[in-house]
């Protein structure tokens, strides 16, 4: 009997019994299996391809007309550089891209220079205003177990003329990427790639630059080639990584001078990048990189171009400080002439480099502080030839930017730089300041 | 014998909470008392035999089965435990091992916290091994976002983007078994969780021993694990007076990880 009266209690204390029909067990084991269907959904679901990107608008202000270089002119005795006044058509002092207004390095008017058809993309004249600075879409694919692929366009509206919208659109990366091995350590890039030279084109795009305006040499480091390349990491904790390309041009911006999408000549461009991270209580990347190719856009190869340089990388606690110097020398067209629209030019990159210092301060702001330099010269022709070269660019320039970010959020930064562009040497001071905005939404 | 007063405090506590604990701890009483209702009956029964063939004297007393108490339904006193010691070798590098008990079955530790934070683009630590139930907290400390996720079947979650001064994230970890944890926004990052039934787990020395006091003496499943290497399993006979065991951990190249949307996060992620 008492055996009777226990079950008896039991069968009262069964959580499996208290009103609901269905039994404690097969109830668990239902909504575990719901569980497991819902987990299967969620991941069979999943997009296969990621989409992100942002919009980067912006207000600047500039000293002057917007440009960043004016002409030598007058008679040898009042001119900057006599020596050059039997050797060049036209002179130009300064730098087209020093008052730049966002991080494509777009100056505010590249100034209303003799002798080109430039696109000028901004063409502000000097007058302050908004400006939507790119919205950049970005594409991302596992297409194979070990393949992504990437695709990143940048679409720029800027104004039109004659009834024809001025908008443009580039495409900035188009790669696929095959990782080696289960550890990814090493990777093979081929499309239209990120260069390998220097350290600056990993910021190039607004959502992952500290400040707004790239630096006076980014122009020879951040542009994307078509081509091959190989990146790996070696040691503990990547101690080592090394990458090498071939491509069809160097790793110039496409506006600047010196470029090849598609190539026109049958020689390629190699460039490579060897960084040490060693083991230290801070962090720490050292570089030194260098490419060198048949020039861009010349219809043969016999004249070269090519750069090298140093950078460095280190974190200390919440401050990055970042440098990097960059020489380089293309022939131009020496001895040669070439069809209009495959004319290189010729460029005697002294030197350049930027150091820059940039943290926050607090978990929403920042602020970044760079001093920089180029010394460089960009001609156009033959100054050897008895009817001397089209034109040149000399350029002696300094620049001290001071810039703030606030992270309103993770998906919304706000950013202001003011850019004191000075001009050394010879080269007389421009009236090239520039105070700019950027509001970037990410998505 | 377990009386209507423990079930009914039993009863309340499911209501009040942590229904899944005591589900299992009623199923277990449940089966428990069933065995001693089952072997009551048969005493009962042969009770009933013996008195009405006594007269006969055709079963003798000694056929009555043997009355064995069973296993206390609520644990009143600790049971006879001991003392785990050893040696964990580590080939092909060094290691955080921990060295756990892993078939003593315990309810989920209620009010335990560990701090896993994300510093200097790293989760520090690296590597814990937690009683389950425990809760993980983890607090950003870095002047960036970041977004602590895990896709490990044992138990997938996503904590969302926030930085230093946001509210941070907390998890509590319910199922064993070993946890990835990831950063989506830094491919680098990375932590492993080793989730163990019981609190009989304790981190080896540097120099590679251990000691883990507390377990209940008898056959026991005695593991060794660390992050980059195949758990070592073994079978210990644990006496009153401890036992002793070593392993051996190969290190193995950590493979890499995919983001929170099961895709690559690309060579040049940090």
């Amino acid at each position: 009997m008492t055996a009777l009266v226990t079950l008896l209690m039991l069968a009262a204390a069964d959580p499996s019994a208290d009103g609901d029909s269905e039994p404690l067990d097969e109830r668990l084991a239902r909504i575990e299996e719901e569980l497991r269907q819902t987990r299967e959904l969620t991941l069979n679901r999943r997009p296969t391809v990621t989409v992100g990107g942002y919009a980067d608008l912006g207000f600047f202000v500039t000293e002057g007309d917007g440009s960043g270089v004016q002409q030598d002119l007058g008679p040898a005795e009042s001119r900057r550089f006599p020596e050059y006044i039997d050797r060049f058509g036209w002179v130009f002092l300064g730098d087209l891209l020093a008052p730049a207004v966002n991080s494509r390095g777009e100056p505010a008017d590249l100034g209303d220079l003799p002798g080109t058809d430039r696109w000028d993309g901004i063409d502000s004249n000097g007058a302050p205003g908004f400006i939507v600075n790119e919205v950049n879409l970005r594409l991302t694919s596992r297409v194979a177990e070990s393949a992504l692929a990437t695709v990143s366009l940048d679409f720029l509206p800027r104004t039109g003329s004659d009834f024809r919208l001025g908008d443009a659109f580039e495409v900035d990366l188009a790669q696929l990427e095959w990782m080696l091995g289960a550890a990814r350590r090493a990777s093979i890039f081929v499309g239209k790639i990120e260069p390998v030279i220097g350290i600056e084109y990993r910021e190039r795009k607004t959502d992952r630059r500290f400040g707004i305006t790239p630096s006076l040499v980014a122009r020879y480091t951040t542009g994307t080639p078509l081509g091959l390349k190989v990146r790996s990491k070696f040691g503990p904790r990547d101690l080592l990584v090394a990458a090498a390309a071939v491509t069809n041009g160097s790793s110039v911006i496409e506006p600047f001078h010196f470029h090849d999408e598609t190539d026109s000549n049958a020689g390629k461009t190699v460039s490579g990048r060897i960084s040490v991270t060693p083991a230290l209580p801070f962090e720490l990347e050292a570089g030194l990189s260098g490419i060198w190719g048949p020039q861009d856009r010349a219809l043969d190869s016999r004249g070269s171009l090519w750069f090298w340089g140093v950078d460095v990388r280190a974190r200390i606690a919440t401050v990055e400080i970042k440098g990097e110097w960059l020489r380089g020398r293309g022939a131009g067209e020496a001895n040669r002439r070439y069809a209009d629209a495959h004319r290189p030019y010729g460029l005697d990159l002294d030197g350049g480099g930027y150091l820059s210092v940039e943290g926050m301060v607090t978990p929403v702001f920042g602020l970044i502080v760079r001093g920089e330099f180029r010394d460089a010269r960009v001609w156009l022709g033959n100054p050897t030839a008895p009817e001397g070269a089209d034109r040149i660019y000399v350029t002696q320039s300094w620049r001290a930017t001071i810039g703030a970010r606030a992270v309103l959020s993770d998906r919304l930064v706000l950013k202001a730089e003011f850019l004191k562009n000075g001009e050394y040497g010879r080269v007389p001071s421009i009236r090239n300041d520039v105070f700019t905005t950027s509001l970037s939404m990410m998505f | 014998m377990i009386s209507a007063a423990q079930l009914l405090l039993v009863g309340l506590a499911a209501a009040a909470g942590d229904y899944e604990r005591l589900e299992r701890e009623v199923r277990e009483q449940r089966q428990l008392l069933m065995q001693f209702m089952q072997m009551e009956e048969q005493r009962y029964q042969l009770l009933l035999k013996l008195l009405q063939t006594r007269e006969t004297g055709a079963v003798p007393p000694q056929a009555l089965p043997p009355l064995t108490a069973p296993k206390p339904l609520l644990r009143t006193s600790a049971p006879s435990t001991a003392v785990i010691a050893g040696r964990v070798q580590v080939k092909g590098g060094s290691a955080d091992v921990y060295v756990y008990v892993d078939d003593v079955k315990a309810a989920p530790v209620q009010g335990r916290t560990v701090e896993i934070r994300q510093q200097g683009k790293e989760f520090i630590p690296r590597v814990t091994a937690v009683p389950r139930g425990t809760t993980i907290t983890f607090p950003n400390q870095d002047p960036l976002f970041h977004n602590v996720f895990s896709p490990s079947p044992t138990q997938p979650f996503d904590l969302g983007t926030y930085r230093t001064g946001d509210k941070y994230r907390t998890v509590r970890l319910l199922n064993t078994g070993v946890i990835e944890v990831y950063c989506n926004i830094h491919g680098k990052m990375r932590a492993s969780l080793l989730v163990v039934p019981n609190t009989l787990v304790t981190k080896v020395a540097a120099d590679g021993t251990f000691r883990l006091p507390g377990v209940p003496v008898g056959t026991r499943r005695i593991v060794a694990w660390a992050a980059d290497a195949r758990p070592a399993l073994k079978s210990v006979e644990v006496a009153p007076g401890g036992a002793e065991v070593e392993f051996t951990l190969q290190l193995e190249a950590a493979r890499a990880h995919d983001n929170k949307f099961g895709q690559p996060y690309g060579s040049y992620n940090e």
